[in-house]
């Protein structure tokens, strides 16, 4: 596993002067508010907020699925027009296709994008180990339980080598034991693969575990209120996943992380 | 999905549903016991009920409580079902042999209807899938949706008499009847089926990089899979219903037709053996059908 963040590429996220309203009943409904963010290549974003602050907004206009009110999105600045292969998600609620057995699904974007059979083959076995998942290969996703069904649609992700993930609370639903399994596991992931990961969490603990970098965005219209990094080293080196919530800077940023949430909340 | 146990990553699964890698063989077992007991249990009740009701008919007829020319005791539908499928003397003492009824055997008239309805059903989905795709995916279902729902509430007698002056007196409009008696169900289940396509399912496959066509055939086709066989089921139905209009005007052999020939000719022993097959027929055309289902939706009702 690689100690440092190696970054297989070159591809910043740009997002300036973002804002984005729904019209619910005729009335327009602000969702988020001027962000001007930039995401450098492999850093490991998390973007922590209450519930319906508009966190999943911001990802869904990074992943494509809709097209912002105002201001732009560009990825390697080429603007984003639609969901593409280089930008995987993860998400909230676990999408596989039931038709399809975890194997076929984790190996479902190499086949979209024909890649050939013997690479193919080898990189689903390698994601399927990653994530514990090589005895279920055969089972259908609904045979699994819900952390299976996350790590499958991660592996089915992380299989189609994307440059940026974008990770939707994907533990959300998740028990707490199961959850800080899967942190751990995606920490080394990430640490091993050097991929840009934008992660929505309303979690302040998993925000400064998993994050490089910690975003805060408080609620109706999102804005950016707190802007960290979160690299967090024990003795000049990068903390080992299982020392990091020990470390006085880990419980003195989950501090400043759950200020910013609450006085967010506040009203102005 | 409400999986709140802890997951060890080794065999822990949702509702102890999979099946496991290791172990748990007595447990499977044991419910495979129960399920065949509770087979057993139903097969059980369904043949006492059915002698049960062929003892009531029986009685009703015995102690002559109703004339036999409108309710005929089992033995003489029983009777009659027997002579439809042999060959007999055209009536008692004569040496005129006839070939069951109408010169079928009564499963002739049965195979001819099944043709039929096949013919009508296939193309029903042959026609009715790709409409409901379109109708479902583009402006076409708004234009289409007032014709379909006109054709659907249409009861097949009131238009019998135009296929027959269009098409002839011959298969072709008989085969038109029950194709426009299959499809709209067809049509409208699968309206509903892409309808019902998880916005998030297709959003994830196009991350993955799939094309328009693909994400058609990856997700859209298969997630609309059930739908389209709850309305194939239901589009069968409505051609087991049709089958005896479609048959009234030279409709033989087929088993509709003979119903209404032996209705008219006061045959009512031979009109409920018929009435008996065509339940029966039915009965295993959908049991077929539900197998079909169980075998290529198997995550029905779990994802």
């Amino acid at each position: 596993m690689a100690d440092a963040v190696r970054t297989p590429h070159r591809q910043p996220v740009e997002i300036a002067g973002l804002s984005h309203h729904f019209v619910v009943g005729g009335a327009e409904v602000p969702a988020l508010d001027r962000i001007d963010l930039t995401i450098e290549p492999g850093e490991f974003v998390t973007l922590a907020g209450p519930s319906g602050c508009g966190k999943t907004t911001l990802l869904r206009l990074l992943a494509g699925f809709m097209r912002p009110s105002e201001g732009t999105v560009s990825v390697a600045g080429e603007p984003v027009r639609g969901p593409s292969e280089e930008r995987g998600v993860v998400f909230q609620q676990a999408t596989l296709f039931p038709w399809l057995s975890v194997r076929r699904n984790v190996e479902l974007g190499l086949r979209l994008r024909k890649v050939d059979k013997a690479e193919r083959e080898e990189r689903t076995r390698q994601h399927l180990e990653l994530v514990g998942l090589t005895d279920f290969a055969d089972h259908r996703p609904y045979e699994l339980s819900g952390g299976m069904q996350q790590r499958c649609q991660i592996a089915r992700v992380l299989a189609n080598d994307p440059d940026i993930v974008l990770m939707d609370e994907p533990f959300g639903a998740l028990d707490a034991l199961t959850r800080e399994r899967l942190q751990e596991e995606l920490l080394e992931i990430w640490r091993a693969t050097g991929k840009t990961v934008l992660f929505i969490t309303h979690s302040v603990d998993e925000a400064v575990f998993l994050g490089s970098r910690v975003l805060v965005m408080s609620p109706r219209p999102g804005r950016i209120v707190l802007d960290e990094s979160a690299v967090l080293t024990e003795n000049g080196e990068r903390a080992a996943p299982d020392h990091l919530r020990a470390l006085p800077r880990f419980v003195e940023l989950r501090e400043a992380v759950r200020e910013a949430i609450v006085a967010g909340q506040q009203p102005a | 999905m409400t999986d709140t146990s802890v997951d060890t990553g080794a065999g822990t699964t949702a509702g102890g549903r999979a099946p496991q890698p290791t172990g748990g063989n007595g447990a499977a077992a044991l419910e495979r016991r129960a399920k065949r007991a509770q087979r057993l249990r139903r097969l059980g009740l369904h043949t006492a009920s059915l002698v049960g009701l062929i003892l009531v008919w029986w009685l009703v007829t015995r102690l002559e409580l109703v004339r036999p020319l409108y309710l005929p005791s089992p033995g003489a539908v029983w009777d009659a079902f027997v002579t439809a499928n042999t060959d007999h003397p055209v009536s008692e003492g004569s040496d005129r042999i006839v070939r069951g009824e109408q010169n079928y055997y009564l499963w002739e008239h049965l195979v001819a209807s099944l043709q039929r309805i096949a013919i009508g059903v296939a193309a029903g989905v042959v026609v009715g899938v790709p409409l409901g795709l379109l109708m479902g995916t583009t402006w076409l279902g708004v234009l289409l949706e007032p014709y379909l729902n006109f054709v659907r509430s249409l009861p097949p007698l009131a238009y019998v008499g135009l296929l027959i002056a269009w098409f002839g007196i011959g298969d072709t409009s008989k085969i038109w009847l029950l194709f426009l008696a299959a499809f709209p169900p067809i049509a409208v289940a699968t309206i509903s089926g892409v309808k019902g396509v998880r916005e998030d399912q297709v959003n994830a496959v196009l991350t993955l990089g799939a094309s328009r066509r693909q994400t058609l055939t990856t997700v859209v086709l298969p997630s609309t899979l059930p739908e389209v066989l709850t309305g194939l089921r239901v589009g069968v139905g409505f051609a087991w219903t049709t089958v005896v209009a479609a048959e009234i005007d030279n409709g033989i052999p087929g088993i509709g037709g003979l119903a209404y020939l032996a209705g008219g000719q006061l045959r009512t022993d031979l009109v409920i053996a018929c009435i008996i097959v065509i339940g029966f027929a039915a009965i295993a055309l959908d049991l077929g059908l539900k197998y079909l289902e169980r075998a290529l939706v198997p995550w029905r009702g779990k994802a």
